[in-house]
């Protein structure tokens, strides 16, 4: 009998799931490469009665990645690339699996290897990591990815497409991973020097914000209401 | 609910380090040879609610894509961009700048060996080439009492003038140091850096050979510090603060919200 409580119940807590994922991408607001996420939500439908008037429920239903490419800017660091186009870079996890990333703030550890800000192995083209031999002064990467020092070429960054990119998942640390195989570079390049942002919105973020905590409240009014209307009811039914 | 707070704190955390790190950069605007630092973000792990793949009926649908939430942002490392400075000229005899790659050594009192970009070097009562610090400037070098002129070539080999001979006399050699990867020094102040298991070993060798670079005398390396880009950086950093203490305080109001629902 409660259940215009639990429709209510049911969006403000969709609703707090949504805040969260807002949050987390104001969270990354200056992380490179990171992609904004949405929430989708579903109608669920209830008949407990077996009428042909069902309850509708709100479920979130699952995220989505915006797949916008985020703001490029200069930074002159040799080290430093930026996609432009839909593909992915290939990074080695510990465990030796491939995931793939946007963010190019790529270091080097004393051997010389080519590393993420997270410290993965950025992934070469062949397989197995990039290792930048100790006397290179010029590092120079062209736009296909190969990385060539002052006496020629030491390797080429893994760069890929894939068909869908919401079958990426994102897993932290700026990576994300797929079961789906990835396809050649048709229409990326890498910009040596350059970084690439998040794509978070921040006026679409806050405004989205302002619309979760308003709704919730006005949530808040609506089960308030039933509440007083059942207590209303017990009451008169008691004085009759 | 209370996730969402939590967010907001590690993007308040990332981006005052972040603020950290540009003051630092534009406080050191005119340290000598010094290099700008960065700040590295990474999301954190995410939480999964809805397994992407997990079936969605008896029939053997699955779920295209999951639910996960992210939970926030975590700083990744704060790293130097070991850039070239623009080169100023002092005409002081005793000022040296890198044009390349390549570090001064400098012995430490206590053994050690520290590196440097800056090249403000004077002699002590020894008539030793030393820094600012008083740090004997390493392989050490001499200069006798009585030279008349001091002339620092390219190559680094220090040449004296003495009285009554024509010919200069070499005095010695600057030897220069480099690393596989000078970002992973470790800054310990006065524009010093050790050398760390992440920046490899010191490998030295003289000034315009192989990968280094060659010293100019009578002029200073400056800081690598570009102010109108930390400028900019300086306010996107700041405005991603406030958002951040915006979800904070959204995310109070929300649970203010569920607190008056009795």
């Amino acid at each position: 009998m409660e259940n215009s409580i639990y429709i209510g119940l049911s969006r403000q807590m969709a609703l707090s799931r949504d805040m969260e994922i807002i949050s987390n991408n104001i969270a990354n607001l200056s992380t490179p490469g990171y992609r904004g996420q949405n929430l989708v939500f579903e109608e669920y439908l209830s008949d407990p009665k077996g009428t042909d008037d069902p309850l509708s429920f709100v479920n979130d239903r699952g995220q989505y990645e915006i797949t916008t490419p985020g703001s490029v800017r200069s930074t002159s660091n040799p080290l430093d690339v930026a996609l432009n186009g839909p593909g992915f870079m290939g990074v080695l996890t510990e465990e030796g699996e491939t995931v793939y990333t946007r963010a190019g703030d790529f270091t080097m550890d004393a051997n010389g290897t080519l590393l993420t800000s997270a410290g993965y192995s950025v992934a070469g083209n062949g397989g197995g990591g990039i290792t930048i031999p100790a006397n290179s002064t010029e590092i120079k990467i062209d736009e296909n990815g190969y990385i060539s020092n002052q006496d020629g070429q030491v390797g080429q960054i893994m760069m890929v497409e894939f068909e869908d990119l919401q079958e990426l998942q994102p897993l932290g640390n700026n990576t994300y991973a797929t079961n789906s195989a990835p396809m050649d570079p048709q229409n990326t390049s890498m910009k040596q020097g350059y970084l690439e942002g998040s794509n978070v919105q921040p006026v679409l973020e806050m405004s989205r914000m302002i619309e979760v905590s308003r709704t919730f409240q006005q949530l808040q009014q609506t089960l308030q209401g039933e509440h007083e209307r059942l207590r209303n009811a017990i009451q008169k039914l008691l004085a009759s | 609910m209370i996730r969402s707070l939590d967010i907001g704190s590690t993007g308040m955390l990332a981006q005052q380090l972040n603020v950290d790190t540009i003051s630092n950069n534009i406080a050191n605007m005119t340290t000598t040879g010094f290099k700008r630092q960065r700040a590295a973000f990474r999301d954190l792990l995410y939480q999964n609610i809805d397994r992407p793949g997990s079936t969605s009926s008896d029939s053997g649908t699955t779920l295209p894509t999951g639910l996960q939430v992210g939970l926030g942002v975590q700083a990744g490392s704060v790293y130097r961009i070991h850039s070239q400075g623009t080169l100023q000229t002092t005409e002081n005899t005793l000022d040296l700048a890198i044009r390349g790659e390549g570090f001064f050594q400098v012995s430490m009192p206590n053994g050690d060996t520290a590196y440097t970009r800056d090249g403000t070097f004077q002699l002590n009562e020894n008539g030793e080439i030393v820094t600012l610090q008083g740090y004997v400037v390493d392989p050490g070098i001499t200069v006798p009492a009585d030279a008349t002129s001091i002339d620092i070539n390219a190559e680094g080999e220090v040449l004296v003038s003495l009285p009554n001979q024509t010919a200069t006399s070499n005095v010695g050699q600057l030897q220069l140091a480099n690393f596989i990867n000078p970002a992973g020094l470790n800054g310990i102040g006065d524009n010093l850096y050790l050398e760390t298991d992440a920046s490899g070993s010191a490998t030295t060798g003289t000034a315009g050979t192989d990968e280094f670079g060659t010293l100019l005398q009578g002029a200073l390396e400056q800081s690598n510090v570009n102010v109108v880009e930390e400028m900019t950086e300086l306010i996107a950093a700041q405005r991603a603060y406030e958002m951040n203490s915006n979800i904070i305080s959204t995310s109070d109001e929300l649970l203010q919200t569920v607190s008056q629902l009795r």
